[in-house]
């Protein structure tokens, strides 16, 4: 999928001179293509397919990991306040027309909303109930998105920008986007898979996993934390993709068992899937790119449609 | 070997004490049941036990208070498996679950966890089914693996919510048989749980009467349950009957019966 996402796009490069480059690059030996050739596929596709893994692969394990710590199968990295954060953050960094801070305020904006999910969760409820802090996601939520709604009401000239941003694209930056979602992605990850076999425990109910040594609410804390880094992390660079996190962990439910397995899996699928999208999303109507969450939608939908279908029959 | 004391527990759910006051000790490598109306407060005390989530009073082991790193490897629960219903974890890596309070946070079962795991699925005769679905087991299977994770933790007191509920008269009686030979082999105390008083009477020495927020009995088995103790605590009219099998309880129609 990568060397077929590197060969594809506005201008035609055949898979030959893909793996010529990738050759080239990986062995420094010499090279047979043109450098125009060597830069498209090096500078500005390479980057982006790999983005588009990280990207998709962090959305799907934070999705996993959020439907694990808190045992419900509708939590996905954007419910708890990850992405209205996100959205007003950006919204604020777009209408102060201070671009460069739109990743930064992005991943603040994020981080901040799932803080705030967690506090409010845990004020209203000490020992941190499951139920308890999807509402407090979903209120806090509303609240962010009115307030964007709201600064995007004073600044107009900023909506098709804001909009744009929204529905998610593959940032182009380069080499240096991949750089700045590395660490929160790592980070993230190592801490999600620390806990995946408390999750594990979590399943068996709360009093078993105190039981087994199990610190309920501070694992379930510790995971949305580290899912939560990586979510940021992702949208901070490409906006709002939506359904991954929903759809991938899923799918990983049934090749795996066991959260270490289903973390690694959705990431791999997640990685998968977000390299397709940004394939169809880029070709499709070249040199015109259509919106990536559109995209992921679009093809996410009808395949979980399918999953519930298939799972309700085998029930 | 351990023996369990609690001194003064009290237990609050919301603004309400469902128990207060329970004295109770346990002695090394006995059975001790308990038994109540529903309500009465039975889960909520091994829970408490089990957690150490009580509101007052204290828990001691051996005469002493536990950590709760200490707890989870002195302590096995095993609460009713209802809630299992869905799972998909196979029953091996179900019962490798009882391993947690053993392993590293990054590390995998070594070899001594893989045999406690192999042992607690082979007692509890589940090694053909250790890679179906705890899900899809029957009743009495997924009761049989709820105890085998609990097995599993090698801890010297092992806690059980009403392990036979559910089960049929030979699945119940296997498993209390298997309780037995665990006391009595590896001298482990047992805490369960029961409904069934007959059986309360041929498997525990000692039970435990919880009724009107508090201990309302408590001594051996035989002696604390009379037709009129039962009536009292339990709400039951009942007849007792000495057997050669020892004493037995028969709950007694309130309708004379027709014959």
């Amino acid at each position: 999928m990568a060397i077929a996402s590197l060969s594809s796009g506005a201008a035609g490069i055949s898979l030959h001179d893909v793996v010529a480059v990738l050759v080239a690059r990986v062995t420094r030996g010499s090279r047979s293509v043109s450098p125009v050739t060597e830069a498209i596929v090096w500078d500005i596709r390479a980057p982006r397919v790999m983005l588009g893994a990280i990207v998709g692969g962090a959305l799907a394990s934070a999705g996993a990991a959020y439907q694990g710590a808190l045992r419900n199968p509708l939590a996905d990295p954007y419910l708890l306040g990850a992405a209205a954060g996100a959205g007003l953050g950006a919204t604020v960094a777009v209408t102060a027309a201070a671009e460069s801070w739109v990743q930064p305020l992005a991943f603040l904006g994020a981080l901040l909303g799932v803080g705030a999910t967690v506090a409010l969760g845990s004020v209203v409820d000490l020992r941190r109930s499951a139920t308890t802090i999807l509402l407090a996601g979903v209120a806090v939520s509303s609240f962010l998105t009115a307030a964007q709604t709201l600064v995007l009401q004073l600044h107009r000239e900023s909506l098709q920008v804001v909009y744009g941003w929204i529905l998610g694209r593959v940032a182009t930056g380069g080499w240096d986007d991949v750089r700045h979602i590395l660490p929160p992605v790592v980070v993230g990850a190592a801490i999600v898979v620390s806990q995946a076999r408390r999750l594990d425990a979590l399943s068996l109910g709360d009093a078993k996993a105190e039981s087994l040594g199990v610190r309920v609410a501070r694992t379930r804390a510790i995971t949305i934390l580290g899912a939560s880094m990586l979510t940021a992390g992702a949208v901070a660079s490409c906006g709002l993709v939506g359904f991954v996190g929903l759809v991938v962990p899923h799918m990983a439910r049934r090749a795996a068992t066991g959260n270490r397995g289903i973390v690694g899996i959705a990431f791999l699928g997640g990685a998968f899937l977000l390299m397709t999208c940004d394939l169809v999303a880029r070709t499709i109507m070249a040199p015109a790119e259509l919106p990536l969450g559109a995209i992921t939608a679009f093809i996410g939908a009808p395949f979980f449609a399918a999953i519930l279908w298939s799972r309700s029959r085998a029930a | 070997m351990s023996r369990l004391e609690l001194r003064s527990m009290g237990i609050r759910r919301g603004s309400r004490w469902i128990l207060e006051n329970v004295h109770l000790a346990v002695p090394s490598g006995s059975w001790l049941g308990i038994v109540g109306v529903n309500g009465a407060g039975k889960s909520s005390l091994l829970e408490a036990v089990a957690t150490g989530t009580h509101e007052r009073g204290e828990v001691l082991l051996d005469g002493g208070p536990i950590s709760r790193s200490a707890r989870s490897r002195a302590i096995a629960y095993a609460p009713q498996s209802a809630a299992l219903h869905g799972m998909d974890l196979p029953v091996g890596d179900f019962v490798a679950l009882g391993r947690l309070p053993y392993l590293r946070v990054l590390g995998g079962l070594k070899a001594h966890d893989r045999r406690a795991v192999d042992r607690a699925i082979e007692r509890t005769d589940l090694t053909h089914l250790a890679d179906r679905p705890v899900g899809a087991l029957s009743g009495g299977e997924r009761q049989r693996a709820v105890l085998a994770q609990a097995l599993a933790q090698e801890t010297r007191l092992l806690l059980l919510d009403e392990p036979t509920t559910g089960l049929d008269l030979h699945h119940a009686a296997t498993l209390l048989d298997l309780l037995d030979d665990v006391r009595t082999d590896d001298g482990v105390t047992v805490v369960s749980v029961l409904h069934d008083l007959d059986a309360a009477l041929q498997y525990t020495e000692e039970i435990a009467v919880l009724a009107h927020g508090g201990l309302a009995a408590h001594g051996p088995t035989a002696e604390v349950l009379q037709p009129d103790a039962v009536r009292e605590h339990l709400g039951a009219e009942v007849e007792r009957h000495e057997t050669s099998q020892g004493p037995l309880i028969v709950p007694r129609r309130r309708r004379p019966t027709g014959r």
